[in-house]
């Protein structure tokens, strides 16, 4: 990429901030720490931003991994606080809740397959875990969700 | 593998993206108040100083204290300073992440309102990296600043940090920032910037960032947060600078800004260290009263030294026990196994301290590659 195709991280701060404190906050479901993590990811790449290629891929693999580092860090921590997080649509709402419920692992295979719709593939590679591990992972939050959710 | 072989229905499928488009798009439209100002400046192409500030105001449910918090990584050590962290909500202890909560009431959905001006300064001599950079966002505002488009270096290795005081155009409230730099000159003079951030309050309608040649520049104002941003000519003094407030019902007031330097302003950063206890005490004080909580809790990160960590925990109990007539400090490592449990109730605070520092190295000790330590202030309820 050269340097005059090259977006300036300012102006890739401006217009990805948005979408990936709002990915950060569906894998966390906590604002403060969606925000603080793409606060982080943003301050860390400046450094290297020159070598970053593909920005969109880039942000994203650092945000999960920032929000999995950071929930492994917060032990004893109940779930995520739920404020913030109303739509005012009773159906979507009652839905998050099993979502932000399921653990983890499954809730980030989840978001990252139906919000950023990720191949499951791929999700096993930005995860850096095992693909047929990431299956049952969705497999098992599908079969939670299919429980309680309105089909 | 392929995700055909994944069994979902056409309904759950579309339901769960509707979900979380929805839900995704609750962030980001939302009412600014008692957001946190995140100031994070990246490191300079030397990897020497990069500096985050936080700065946290609030005011719920009859509770009113500020307090800010800032962390300084140094690269070439690997270490993160963090001073203090404390945490006071309604429904108890709220730790985030990054070992960083502030003092101040979480909004937790209800309306908060912060009718007094806050703020963090950054005073930034002109220097030879020219590639600093300020990501700034006041809520949902974002603003990019300096990112150096003249060669003129926006942060370099010597950026301070301030502090403004003074006349607020609000009465006895409290401007109170937690803030150190790794300061290493003594003269502050142009050429160079000065950059403010704050919240203006809902009181204010304008606000100038005034400097001794006469020159002004006034702040943006969006959502209750301002930025004002000034570039200082060559050998002004730039902790002269000004911020000249003007309210909606026509008065107006000044506010100086100082430099919070260990070396040269030690009193400064006393007055601050002293605000912020002061307003923890008040907001401990209040909640107890109001009874609101039975605990507050304080993290300390892992990668903090250990002197800050034990001074923000002594801080942090003192503080917890001057609003308590009982009470003890309890130390648990990230296991949650506890450490040890110090009484904060002997009416010595040299006595007191000894204890709570002794309690906080050992588990420091005890974990000190990862350690989070959690410091559970329990009061200690008297039943009489």
């Amino acid at each position: 990429m050269s340097a005059a195709e090259r977006i300036d991280l300012a102006e890739c701060y401006r217009q990805q901030r948005t979408d990936l404190v709002r990915l950060a906050f569906l894998l966390s479901g906590d604002r403060e720490l969606a925000e603080d993590v793409v606060q982080v990811v943003f301050a860390d790449v400046q450094p290297r931003w020159d070598a970053v290629t593909d920005a969109r891929a880039y942000f994203r693999r650092a945000v999960t991994n920032r929000v999995k580092d950071a929930q492994r860090r917060r032990f004893r921590q109940p779930a995520p606080p739920s404020h913030g997080a109303s739509t005012g649509i009773p159906d979507v709402d009652e839905s998050w809740q099993v979502v932000r419920r399921l653990p983890p692992a499954q809730r980030h295979v989840v978001i990252l397959h139906f919000y950023e719709d990720m191949a499951l593939v791929d999700i096993a590679e930005l995860l850096g875990r095992n693909p047929a591990t990431v299956r049952s992972d969705l497999h098992r939050a599908l079969d939670t969700l299919k429980g309680t959710m309105r089909d | 593998m392929t995700d055909t072989d994944i069994e979902i229905t056409p309904t759950l499928d579309a339901h769960l993206r509707r979900t979380l488009r929805e839900v995704a798009a609750t962030v980001g439209h939302r009412d600014v108040t008692g957001n946190v100002v995140r100031l994070v400046t990246a490191p300079t192409p030397s990897g020497r100083d990069s500096r985050w500030a936080w700065l946290g105001a609030a005011a719920a449910a009859g509770i009113v204290a500020g307090a800010g918090l800032m962390a300084v990584a140094d690269h070439d050590t690997d270490q993160t300073s963090v001073p203090a962290a404390s945490s006071v909500a309604g429904g108890g202890p709220e730790p985030d992440t990054f070992g960083l909560t502030y003092g101040c009431a979480s909004a937790h959905g209800r309306s908060v309102v912060v009718d007094y001006p806050v703020a963090t300064v950054v005073f930034a001599p002109t220097g030879s990296a020219p590639n600093g950079m300020v990501l700034v966002s006041a809520g949902d505002v974002v603003f990019v600043c300096g990112i150096s488009s003249d060669g003129h270096a926006v942060l370099t290795d010597h950026s301070f940090l301030g502090a403004v005081w003074g006349n607020a155009p609000t009465a006895g409230s409290a401007q109170v920032l937690e803030v150190r730099a790794d300061t290493s000159r003594s003269a502050l003079v142009g050429p160079g910037r000065i950059l403010v951030i704050g919240r203006a309050g809902a009181a204010i309608e304008g606000v100038d960032l005034a400097l001794s040649d006469g020159t002004t520049s006034p702040a943006q104002l969006v959502g209750g947060w301002f930025v004002a941003d000034a570039r200082v000519p060559a050998d002004v003094p730039m902790t002269e600078a000004r911020l000249n407030w003007q309210t909606h019902s026509g008065t107006a007031s000044t506010s100086r800004i100082d430099l919070l330097d260990d070396e040269t302003d030690a009193d400064a950063c006393a007055r601050e260290r002293s605000c912020v206890d002061a307003a923890l005490t008040r907001l401990l004080v209040e909640a107890r009263d109001a009874g609101r909580i039975e605990q507050a809790a304080i993290l300390a990160d892992g990668e903090v030294t250990d002197s800050e960590r034990v001074a923000s925990l002594k801080r942090f109990a003192d503080c917890f026990n001057a609003a308590n007539t009982g009470a003890t400090a309890t130390v648990s490592g990230p296991d949650g196994v506890r450490i040890g449990t110090a009484n904060l109730d002997d009416r010595d605070a040299s006595e007191r301290m000894l204890g709570v520092d002794a309690l906080c190295r050992a588990a420091h000790t005890q974990y000190v590659d990862d350690a989070w330590l959690l410091l559970n202030a329990q009061r200690h309820v008297a039943q009489q």
